[in-house]
Parts: structure tokens; C-alpha cells; sequence
């Protein structure tokens, strides 16, 4: 209390699941989202998602979804400093089915994406909670220090026998100074969104 | 007596996701919990699509009266 404020971990007890449920990737020039002031509990969740000035629907601003192979989608995140800089490196790992022309231009889009302005992503996990990664806008203004997410290290095989995997092992990652943020909204507002 | 939340009519086209879906905003009316959290976070582009915005306090307490369950009146003629 006199150097720093510490905070209790007193989750409500019950049982959660593990496991990526749904995800999705965006522009994250196209959407705004919105996050009530910090309290003594700190930093909110965001509670709105909008599209910004000059961001259309019509145009192409969505949220995309994709299909990964189930169960074969995972959000992990390693965190390490030196002194007092704090790292955390932030990574999506799923499996895109079947090689073939959608999967290469697939592909263009979001090395283009990476190297241009990063990658948004909101991931609902098994336990229902919803996270967002690499958004660039909040509360109407651009964050201070954004996390740009870029696919980097994915893999790719067409299996060698005729019940082995054929299609792609996708990694988006991104280093950050803090975990991701909620999106303590309801799912059906990303789906509305796609 | 409350004020009265009033979207803007340049607004009703507007796409914003909160409380569970995404839809133009004239196409709903849940303009209540859009106004708590435009004034919760200050965010410029949820504030200028209303017209007329109560303030926070004002919004809570409508809230409140709204979930409090009607009690049945006392008459005063069956005071003993």
C-alpha cells in the first residue's frame, strides 16, 4: 500500500472450460470500441464496438469470421521482463483445412494486413469470455501504444496419407506491455457485426 | 420527472454493438444502456449521436425505479 496498490484474484467460484469457441480478425483502422473510465478496480472491459468515420460495411469493414478445425484453435501468451519492462507476447494458433486458392489469397490478406497496420482479433473462448487483440481505437481516440498482431511462423502440409492433415497451421502473434482487454458485450454483437 | 434520451436523426443509420446486438440504432430502442455507456466512458462518437442525454445520476435512478417491484399501497383506513 505505500509503494504500490495490489489487488485480490477473488473470482467467484465455479467451473470454467478451456478451449477457442469462435474468431474472428478485422481492420483495426475500421472499429472503434468503447471502455469506461478506470476505477479502483481498474482498467474496464470494452462495452460497445462501432464502426469509425468512413468505415463501411458495404466497403469491406467487418468482422471476418474464420473456420478453423475445431478444437484446434488455441490463445496463449508468455509474459517476461527485464528490470521493469514488461513484455507480453500474445499468440493465436489454429488449423485452416484443405490447401487451395482460397487459403493462398487468404494468406496474401493478412501478410498484407500485417505488414501495413496489424491484424485485429476477438476470440470468444470455451468459458464464454470474449477478448480483443491488435485494436488500434478506443473511446474515438488512437491508443498510445498499439499491439500489432501479424501472422508470423505458420505452417502448412498436405499430409502424406489419405487421413492425414491437409491445410495450415496458422500463427498470429504480437508483443505487448499487458494482457488483452475483455469485450464484455454479449456475442451476438460481433455476429451482428460480420 | 426524467428526460427524456433522444437519438439524432443523422444518427439512426448508425451501426454501434452494445447490450447483445448490432443493429441501426433506428431500428432499436434500448437508447438507456447506450446512454450509460457513452457517459461512462466519455466517448465522443457514442455521446454525438443523441440529441437530448440526461446525465448519469439521472439515468441510474430511472434505472432503479424501473426494476423496484410496484408495492401494493397502504390505505390508510385500515390503521388501527
Amino acid at each position: 500500500m505505500l509503494c504500490t496498490t495490489l489487488r485480490p484474484y477473488n473470482r467467484t467460484c465455479g467451473p470454467t472450460s478451456g478451449g477457442v469457441a469462435r474468431l474472428w480478425i478485422f481492420d483495426a483502422d475500421d472499429f472503434n470500441f468503447t471502455q469506461a473510465a478506470a476505477d479502483p478496480s481498474g482498467a474496464k472491459p470494452y462495452s460497445a464496438v462501432a464502426l469509425r468515420p468512413g468505415a463501411t460495411a458495404a466497403g469491406g469493414a467487418r468482422m471476418f469470421p474464420i473456420k478453423f478445425e475445431k478444437d484446434e484453435a488455441e490463445y496463449t501468451f508468455k509474459q517476461s521482463r527485464k528490470g521493469c519492462s514488461v513484455k507480453y507476447e500474445h499468440q493465436l494458433e489454429f488449423k485452416l483445412a484443405d490447401l487451395s486458392q482460397l487459403i493462398t489469397n487468404w494468406n496474401a490478406a493478412i501478410d498484407a494486413a500485417g505488414c501495413c497496420c496489424g491484424i485485429g482479433i476477438v476470440v470468444q473462448l470455451n468459458s464464454g469470455k470474449i477478448f480483443v487483440a491488435g485494436e488500434k481505437w478506443v473511446n474515438s481516440a488512437a491508443i498510445d501504444i498499439p499491439l500489432e498482431m501479424k501472422q508470423d511462423g505458420s505452417s502448412g502440409t498436405s499430409g502424406k496419407l489419405k487421413d492425414d492433415f491437409n491445410g495450415e497451421t496458422v500463427i498470429i502473434k504480437g508483443d505487448h506491455m499487458r494482457k488483452l482487454y475483455e469485450y464484455s458485450d454479449k456475442v451476438q454483437s460481433i455476429i451482428d457485426l460480420q | 420527472m426524467f428526460m427524456l434520451i433522444k437519438i439524432k436523426e443523422s444518427a439512426k443509420e448508425k451501426v454501434i454493438a452494445y447490450n447483445g446486438r448490432a443493429l441501426p440504432l433506428g431500428q432499436r430502442s434500448d437508447y438507456a444502456e447506450l446512454a450509460v455507456i457513452a457517459l461512462e466512458s466519455g466517448d465522443t462518437s457514442l455521446l454525438e449521436v443523441f440529441e437530448t442525454l440526461p446525465t448519469l445520476e439521472e439515468l441510474k435512478k430511472q434505472k432503479l425505479e424501473q426494476t423496484l417491484p410496484d408495492l401494493p399501497k397502504i390505505s390508510s383506513s385500515n390503521k388501527k
